[in-house]
């Protein structure tokens, strides 16, 4: 175990652990992503 | 410049620098002045980050580019929040638990002094170099849009940016940084509303969306797989993350801002709140290079936004002036129409009468595009080189003709506002690394509080001054030395990135692996450039993991450094 691991010990302000938010930000990136070529693809005709 | 324009933006520059100095009086040790007490909120921090990557080029420079090439830009950004979060979960605990100064501090921790002064070394020198250009660039495109003097413009923002620097230190930097980033959001929105309240009556967004699409505008992902393409999902993903982790990560005029956080968990959000804003910010800002596109179907543009050039560019084909002006009202007014006829049949549902338009539509602008193509060429052979880029020139024209009073003045201030902010994180993550890096650590190390706070502003005066003076003789330099000082920059950030990689990821390197594997890094980026075509973003890659393996593979023959914990 490195120790960025056991350096999350801090409990985040809000959602349950910090790693569900850094995954909520994986998520949200890949929507942008979708949402992105959606547009690409829709827009550019 | 009306009278309003010019209240406002000396409204500006006073509040500037009234609330650096307000926020700054409390200095009385390094702690104070480099890291503002660790006291300050997330968003004061988050806004700072993004105020500090946001140069005036991201506002006069992005806009233009989004003008001619549509959105796919936006690309480079795409991996952003990702950065953020390995940022919150590696570089961010490991600098602020290790309580250093500057990043490269840490590495002394791990490693060894030689290796933190390498790397230190390193973006002294890189960040060093291209300081100056973050006050030259905009100056000289409002030089040219607005007949300022490049001396007076540059000297206004150096002389303001280092008077608040230097008596504030980076707790001002970081709370005047939020103001300005604040009045950027505020820039962004007003200039959109602009944009629409320009358009011609009946003319409305959603016509502006689809005529942006008929010339494929809309371009914000690329799936092609080459390498050398610069604008693709894969080179912004892979490439631009390695720069981003980069520069948020190695590059101390960022991280200085993130370790001020109150806690490690403010620090954190400073970064997630990034992560969240970052890229609809950024496509905010190349949406009003598509809208201004769209604007330019109905206001003609001028022949060439850089003035001068377009002064030029007439005065030397006089004789053909009256058929060079007519032929291009010309082809101006047969795009008009024929983008107004295009949307006035989408209202109706004949596929076959919207298609037709639709060729009319893009062969007129075909055309229109042809001609500035052609004077384009022009141009190049009257001044014997090619023309500097004309993408800088538009959003800077645009604001002169058409912002009403005091918009024009407000929209000044968002362009120095995104300016300074970049210089004074800049110069005080200059100042920090020179003082705590080099002097503190080889020449006084147990001097007192006052005389590490006057050094301190000293190394800031030195930065600020040597940049702004930089700044003033950047154009007797020429463009290509301008753009060699950029592009070595890059050059640097990948190693850099592999150095605290290797002492983050793994466990047994050691000083001797780092430090060699950083200059194998150096090496292999300067061959790649030198030997290959691929894209300026992989450098970075080629860099890092250059660096990884390296350090992998030498510090398996000595001993392990010791891992701070």
């Amino acid at each position: 175990m490195y120790d960025c691991e056991t350096m999350s010990e801090e409990r985040p302000p809000f959602g349950k652990s910090w790693n569900l938010i850094y995954f909520s930000v994986v998520v949200y990136t890949c929507v942008l992503i979708v949402l992105l070529y959606w547009i690409t693809v829709t827009l550019n005709r | 410049m009306r009278p309003a324009d010019w209240i406002v933006l000396a409204l500006y520059f006073v509040y500037v620098v009234w609330e650096g100095i307000r926020h700054g009086r409390s200095n009385a040790n390094l702690n104070d002045y480099f890291r503002g007490q660790r006291s300050l909120r997330w968003w004061a921090v988050g806004l700072s980050v993004m105020a500090t990557q946001a140069s005036a080029i991201t506002y006069i420079g992005t806009t233009g580019q989004a003008y001619g090439a549509g959105m796919s830009f936006i690309q480079v950004y795409l991996p952003q929040p990702l950065v953020m979060v390995v940022l919150c979960m590696t570089f961010l605990p490991f600098f602020y638990r290790a309580n250093v100064y500057t990043a490269y501090e840490y590495l002394e921790k791990r490693y060894d002094a030689k290796t933190r002064s390498l790397t230190s070394f390193l973006f002294l020198m890189s960040r060093g170099l291209s300081v100056s250009l973050v006050l030259y660039a905009p100056s000289i495109v409002l030089a040219v849009i607005f007949e300022w003097s490049e001396i007076v413009t540059i000297l206004v923002m150096g002389v303001t940016t280092v008077l608040y620097t230097t008596i504030g230190g980076n707790k001002a930097v970081i709370m005047v940084d939020a103001k300005q980033m604040m009045l950027m959001f505020a820039g962004i929105f007003v200039a959109i509303t602009l944009f629409i309240w320009k358009f011609p009556a009946g003319f409305s967004v959603a016509d502006a969306i689809h005529l942006a699409g008929a010339t494929r505008k809309w371009n914000n992902i690329d799936l092609s797989a080459d390498p050398r393409e610069t604008y693709t999902l894969l080179s912004g993903m892979v490439g631009g993350f390695f720069l981003a982790l980069s520069y948020f990560g190695c590059d101390q005029s960022q991280v200085q801002r993130y370790l001020t956080g109150k806690s490690l968990t403010e620090s954190r959000i400073s970064l997630l709140f990034n992560a969240f804003l970052k890229v609809p910010m950024q496509f905010l800002i190349l949406l009003l290079g598509v809208l201004m596109f769209v604007f330019y179907h109905f206001e003609m543009p001028p022949v060439h936004f850089n003035e001068s050039y377009r002064r030029a560019l007439l005065e030397r084909t006089a004789v053909e002036k009256p058929r060079l002006e007519a032929d291009y009202e010309s082809l101006f007014r047969s795009r008009r129409d024929a983008a107004l006829a295009l949307e006035q049949s989408r209202r109706g549902d004949d596929t076959v009468m919207i298609e037709a338009a639709e060729r009319r539509y893009l062969e007129a602008h075909s055309a229109f595009q042809k001609l500035r193509e052609e004077n384009r060429v022009a141009l190049q052979s009257i001044l014997g080189s090619e023309p500097s880029a004309e993408v800088n020139y538009i959003f800077p024209s645009f604001l002169l003709h058409y912002a009403p009073p005091g918009i024009l003045g407000l929209m000044l201030a968002v362009i120095f506002a995104a300016a300074m902010s970049s210089f004074s994180s800049e110069i005080n993550s200059l100042a920090s690394a020179t003082i705590i890096d080099f002097y503190k650590r080889y020449y006084r190390n147990d001097a007192s509080d006052r005389h590490y706070l006057i050094a301190s502003r000293a190394a800031t005066v030195f930065w600020g001054v040597f940049a702004t003076m930089a700044a003033l003789y950047a154009g007797r330099f020429g463009a290509s030395l301008i753009e060699a000082v950029n592009k070595v920059g890059s050059y640097f950030y990948g190693p850099i990135l592999g150095v605290f990689l290797l002492s983050f990821l793994v466990r047994r390197s050691n000083a001797f692996g780092a430090f060699w594997g950083l200059l194998i890094g150096e090496a292999a980026v300067f061959a790649t450039a030198y030997y290959s075509s691929i894209s300026w973003l992989y450098y970075n890659v080629v860099g890092a993991l250059t660096v990884l393996a390296a350090g992998v593979l030498l510090s398996g023959s000595s001993r392990p450094s010791r891992f701070p914990r």
